[in-house]
C-alpha cells in the first residue's frame, strides 16, 4: 500500500498547486505532403494531420480523467512549411489556413511550424515565408510562427534580424483592433530546438520521425509551495535539493503521461520538456518561487543568481526522472504569462534589461513584453539581435516575442486572454541602433575555445 | 490472464456514520475489488485510503469517483490511477 503522505502530496501539487501536464504535443513530418501544386499540397497537409492527430484531443481527455491530473493543452508540431513553400511555390497562406482548418477540426489549442530556418541564409521559400507570416496570423486563429536567425555553429543572420523587426511590427499592425494577437503567435529564436512541444516556438525538425508525441510538463506552483514549507534560512544548496526532487517528481508524470498517450496514438514517445511554464492563475508564478527563495520582488539584485540556481535545479531533477528530456527544460519567464512578474514590471521593479540578463541563465529568453506601439523596426532588430547573442555565445536557446502595442504607450495594457495573459507596456532605449541594423550580412560564428 | 490494475481512492473529511459502508457499495456495485483499506480518525476528522483493484470496473474511473462524490456529499473524495503514484513516489 502508498503511504499516505506520499498520496496526500501528490492530490496536493495537483488540487491545490496547479501541478499539471501544460501540453501534448504531436510533432508530424509534413515532408511526403509537399507537391508543386500548391492546392494539392495543402490537402494532403490537412489529411494527414487529421488522420495522425484526429483522436489527440479524446486520449488526452481520457489519460487527464485516469490519472485525475489536468492536460491544459493539446497541439501539434508540423514540418517548417518554409521546405514546403520552396516546393511549390505560391502564396503560403494557403498553408496557413490549411494548418487552422486541421487545427479546428481534430479540436486542438494551437497548430505550430509555419516557421523557417534561415541561420546562415535564405533558400527556396524562406523569404516567402517570412513576408507571408503577418498576413497568415491576422487571417487564422491557432497558427503558430516561428523563424530561427541564429546558431551557435552559424553565427547570426542579421539579414534575417533586420527582417524580423519589420515583420514583428507589421503583425502587430495588422492584428491591433485584436490586442496586437498575431505578435504573440510568432517567436525568433537563436538555437532553435527541434522537438520543442511548447508555443509558440513548436515546429517538428527534420531530424525527427514521421510523428512523435511529446510532453510539456509545469508545476511553478509545486515548486513554491515547497520552497514555502522551508524555513527561511535554509542554505541555498538545501533550497537548490529540494527544488531538485520536486522537479523529479513532476518529470515523472510528464513522463507517465507522455508514454501512455503515445501508446494510445500509435505514435513513438518523443520527450519530457520539464520546463517551469507560469500561467497568469495566481499561485502558478516563476517570479514567486523566485521571490519565494528570498527576493522581496522579482527583478530585484538577485534576481539572475536565484534563477540561475532554480533552472539547473529544475534539469538536474529532470534528468534523473525521465532518459527522454528534451526540448526547452528550464524556467520560463514570459512577462504577460506570470502573475508576479506583470507586478513586477507594473512597479518598474522588472525591467528589460533585467530580464535580458535573466535570459542569459534560463530556459528560453525575451517572451511576451509589450513594447510602446511607436518602438521602430530597427529597435525591435537590436533586441533580436542582442537576444541572439546571448544564446549564440552561451551555446543555449534563447528567443524573442514583443508585442509592440500599436496605439499604446508606457503605462498602458495589453490583454490577451487566457493562458497568453496581460501585461503593461515596458519602456525601451529610444537611442537608434539604425547604422547597425542597416548593415545586414552576418554576425561570425563565436570561437568555441578561449572561453573567458 | 489480464494485468491486473490498481486506483487509489482518498476520502477525507468530517467523520459520520457509514462513510466506509458507502464506499464500499459504490465501489460494489461498479465491480471494484478492494484489495487493502486504511482509515483513521483523528479530531473528528475522517481519513480513509483504499486501494481497489479496477481490472473488471463497469465504467470509467471518472465515473466511480463521480458517484462516490455524490453519495459522500461534503466529503473531499480523490479516486486515481495507481500509476500515478508508482511514478511520482517509486524508483
Amino acid at each position: 500500500m502508498y503511504d499516505v503522505k506520499d498520496i496526500m502530496e501528490t492530490i496536493s501539487m495537483i488540487r491545490d498547486n496547479n501541478l499539471d501536464i501544460r501540453t501534448t504535443t504531436m510533432g508530424i513530418s509534413l515532408i511526403d505532403c509537399a507537391d508543386t501544386d500548391i492546392d494539392k499540397s495543402c490537402t494532403k497537409v490537412y489529411d494527414k494531420i487529421c488522420r495522425l492527430a484526429g483522436d489527440l484531443v479524446s486520449v488526452g481527455e481520457d489519460i487527464s480523467a485516469k490519472y485525475g491530473i489536468p492536460i491544459v493543452n493539446k497541439r501539434v508540431s508540423v514540418t517548417p512549411v518554409s521546405m514546403l513553400v520552396g516546393v511549390s511555390g505560391g502564396d503560403p497562406v494557403k498553408y496557413a489556413k490549411a494548418l487552422d482548418r486541421a487545427a479546428h477540426t481534430i479540436g486542438i489549442n494551437f497548430i505550430g511550424g509555419y516557421s523557417a530556418l534561415v541561420h546562415k541564409g535564405f533558400s527556396a521559400g524562406d523569404m516567402e515565408l517570412i513576408e507571408s507570416i503577418p498576413r497568415a496570423l491576422a487571417e487564422t486563429e491557432l497558427v503558430c510562427s516561428s523563424v530561427n536567425i541564429g546558431s551557435t555553429r552559424a553565427g547570426i543572420n542579421m539579414d534575417a534580424v533586420k527582417k524580423m523587426g519589420t515583420i514583428i511590427r507589421e503583425t502587430a499592425e495588422l492584428t491591433k483592433n485584436d490586442q496586437c494577437m498575431g505578435a504573440a503567435k510568432l517567436v525568433v529564436f537563436c538555437n532553435a530546438v527541434e522537438d520543442n512541444p511548447f508555443m509558440a516556438g513548436a515546429f517538428h525538425g527534420t531530424g525527427e520521425a514521421d510523428h512523435v508525441l511529446s510532453v510539456g510538463v509545469s508545476g511553478p506552483g509545486v515548486v513554491r509551495s515547497v520552497l514555502a514549507g522551508m524555513p527561511k534560512d535554509a542554505p541555498l544548496d538545501a533550497v537548490s535539493e529540494t527544488i531538485k526532487k520536486t522537479a523529479f517528481k513532476i518529470t515523472r508524470v510528464g513522463q507517465l503521461v507522455g508514454s501512455e498517450a503515445a501508446e494510445r496514438l500509435n505514435t513513438q514517445f518523443g520527450i519530457v520538456d520539464l520546463s517551469l511554464a507560469p500561467t497568469p492563475a495566481i499561485g502558478d508564478s516563476v517570479a514567486h518561487i523566485l521571490e519565494e527563495i528570498g527576493l522581496e520582488q522579482c527583478g530585484a539584485h538577485g534576481t539572475t543568481a536565484a534563477l540561475a540556481m532554480l533552472n539547473d535545479a529544475v534539469k538536474k531533477g529532470g534528468v534523473m526522472a525521465s532518459s527522454s528530456v528534451g526540448g526547452l527544460s528550464g524556467a520560463f519567464i514570459p512577462v504577460s504569462e506570470d502573475a508576479g512578474m506583470i507586478d513586477a514590471a507594473r512597479e518598474g521593479t522588472l525591467s528589460i534589461e533585467k530580464l535580458e540578463a535573466m535570459t542569459a541563465v534560463c530556459s528560453v529568453g525575451l517572451d511576451m513584453i509589450v513594447v510602446p506601439g511607436d518602438t521602430t523596426a530597427d529597435v525591435i532588430s537590436a533586441i533580436i539581435a542582442d537576444e541572439a547573442a546571448i544564446g549564440m555565445v552561451n551555446s543555449k536557446t534563447t528567443a524573442v516575442r514583443l508585442i509592440p502595442a500599436i496605439g499604446l504607450a508606457e503605462g498602458e495594457e495589453l490583454n490577451f486572454g487566457g493562458l497568453l495573459g496581460y501585461g503593461p507596456v515596458m519602456p525601451l532605449r529610444t537611442k537608434s541602433p539604425s547604422v547597425m541594423i542597416a548593415r545586414g550580412g552576418r554576425i561570425p560564428a563565436p570561437l568555441q575555445s578561449l572561453k573567458n | 490472464m489480464e494485468k491486473q490494475e490498481n486506483a487509489v481512492l482518498t476520502v477525507v473529511g468530517v467523520n459520520d456514520v457509514g462513510i466506509l459502508a458507502k464506499t464500499a457499495a459504490c465501489v460494489a456495485e461498479a465491480n471494484g475489488n478492494v484489495v487493502q483499506v486504511s482509515q483513521i480518525v483523528m479530531d473528528k476528522f475522517f481519513t480513509m485510503t483504499m486501494l481497489i483493484d479496477i481490472t473488471g470496473l463497469k465504467n470509467s474511473i471518472q465515473e466511480l469517483e463521480d458517484t462516490l462524490m455524490k453519495s459522500l456529499p461534503g466529503m473531499e473524495v480523490h479516486l486515481m490511477h495507481e500509476n500515478i503514484f508508482n511514478s511520482m513516489h517509486r524508483i
